[in-house]
């Protein structure tokens, strides 16, 4: 069957299942009425909620640290928390802030192209920031229970606890993100959280996202 | 103000809902899926619609927005319509002949990428070449080369499968 053809049949049997369409939108339509929230609403609710974590964790590394300088030059096994923080809230911070910066720009009635290589470009940013997260911030785990604790009673407990206990944490995470690693690739098959956290670590998600972002670009360029 | 707004886009929305169905078709596998995949367009279609200038095409902005969201829609479930029915057996069971024909176009459809979807549907949809560079961000001589590669797809397609029925 040539394109012309299918065009005319198209035609013939669009205009039966268009009207047979219009009830089941107008249905759905009334049962998602209260759905205010759309995929595109979680695309720039998720980075500004990174910005915010990671910009406290970084103001509470600058803080712990300028506070406890003397007594983290006695003993600085307690520093490592917070200097470990940094490069994670860092990098949590560009790509947030990458994100927003192309979601500013982002147009849904933009030509399909253009659209389609900014949202491509987030994608692969989140992919990026959700890989440092499960290789960074695993073994960091204990910090968060932490900063948590100190939020709500005002007490370093950093600084309370002894540095076997830092280091024994650290270990563990680390153990716990090998072992991470190794159930992904065992159990990746089967289950879709596995999955999930196997296509990330093994870097199927990120070659997927530059997979769509060149299938993108050469449909601009192949002439 | 805002509900006169709301008027005009609903009475638009209106005259222009057989887009919305047909992207809706073209992306959304099961009727459930359609059904979300719509009112995901309808939702970017009103978020977008405070830019919309009047006076220019509805439809090829509509175009845009439907596209764009159903495209991020589809990588984000990853649907695919292979062996895709137009809607449920009930709506299909009295289906005049001219189905079979739009069966083998979902099929050919279904192994398609997204960006190609689109530029078959507005094709279909007998935007010109210049319409659907424009709702694409490509050239008319792009669209027009990438249409002549859709009919060669399509008629090796149609050879293998003629050759794999009498083998």
């Amino acid at each position: 069957m040539e394109l012309e053809e299918m065009k005319a049949n198209w035609k013939a049997v669009n205009q039966r299942l268009d009207q047979v369409q219009a009830v089941q939108v107008a249905l759905a339509n009334r049962e998602l009425k209260g759905r205010g929230r759309s995929a595109a609403n979680r695309l720039r609710v998720e980075p500004i909620y990174e910005l915010v974590l990671a910009g406290g964790a970084v103001l509470w590394a600058g803080n712990f640290l300028a506070s406890n300088f003397a007594k983290v030059q006695q003993w600085p096994v307690a520093a490592i928390p917070a200097l470990a923080l940094y490069p994670l809230a860092i990098l949590t911070i560009w790509c947030s802030v990458s994100q927003l910066g192309i979601l500013s720009d982002l147009d849904f009635a933009a030509p399909i192209l253009d659209t389609q290589t900014k949202l491509g470009t987030i994608k692969k940013i989140r992919v990026l920031s959700t890989q440092a997260m499960l290789l960074l911030g695993v073994p960091l785990w204990f910090l968060f229970p932490i900063l948590l604790g100190q939020a709500l009673v005002r007490f370093e407990i950093v600084l309370a606890v002894s540095p076997q206990w830092i280091l024994g944490n650290l270990v563990f995470g680390g153990l716990f993100s090998a072992a991470m690693v190794w159930a992904a690739r065992r159990f990746g098959e089967g289950s879709g959280f596995f999955r999930r956290i196997n296509a990330i670590l093994a870097g199927d998600a990120i070659a997927n996202a530059e997979r769509e972002l060149r299938e993108v670009a050469e449909f601009g360029n192949d002439a | 103000m805002i509900a006169g707004r709301q008027g005009r886009f609903e009475a638009l929305l209106e005259s222009h809902a057989g887009v919305l169905f047909k992207v809706v078709r073209m992306f959304g596998r099961r009727p459930e899926d359609q059904q979300d995949l719509a009112q995901e367009i309808r939702l970017q279609l009103w978020r977008a619609f405070g830019k919309y200038e009047e006076g220019r095409s509805f439809s090829t902005w509509m175009y845009r927005v439907a596209l764009n969201t159903a495209i991020s829609w589809q990588r984000q479930t990853g649907a695919r319509i292979r062996d895709l029915v137009p809607l449920d057996d009930a709506t299909t069971s009295s289906a005049p002949p001219a189905d079979v024909e739009v069966q083998a176009l979902y099929q050919l459809v279904g192994g398609l990428d997204p960006m190609n979807r689109a530029l078959l549907l507005l094709y279909l949809e007998d935007l010109s070449h210049a319409e659907i560079g424009e709702v694409l961000g490509i050239t008319a001589i792009n669209v027009a080369t990438k249409l002549s590669r859709l009919r060669q797809r399509l008629r090796q397609e149609a050879s293998e499968e003629g050759n794999t029925e009498w083998n």
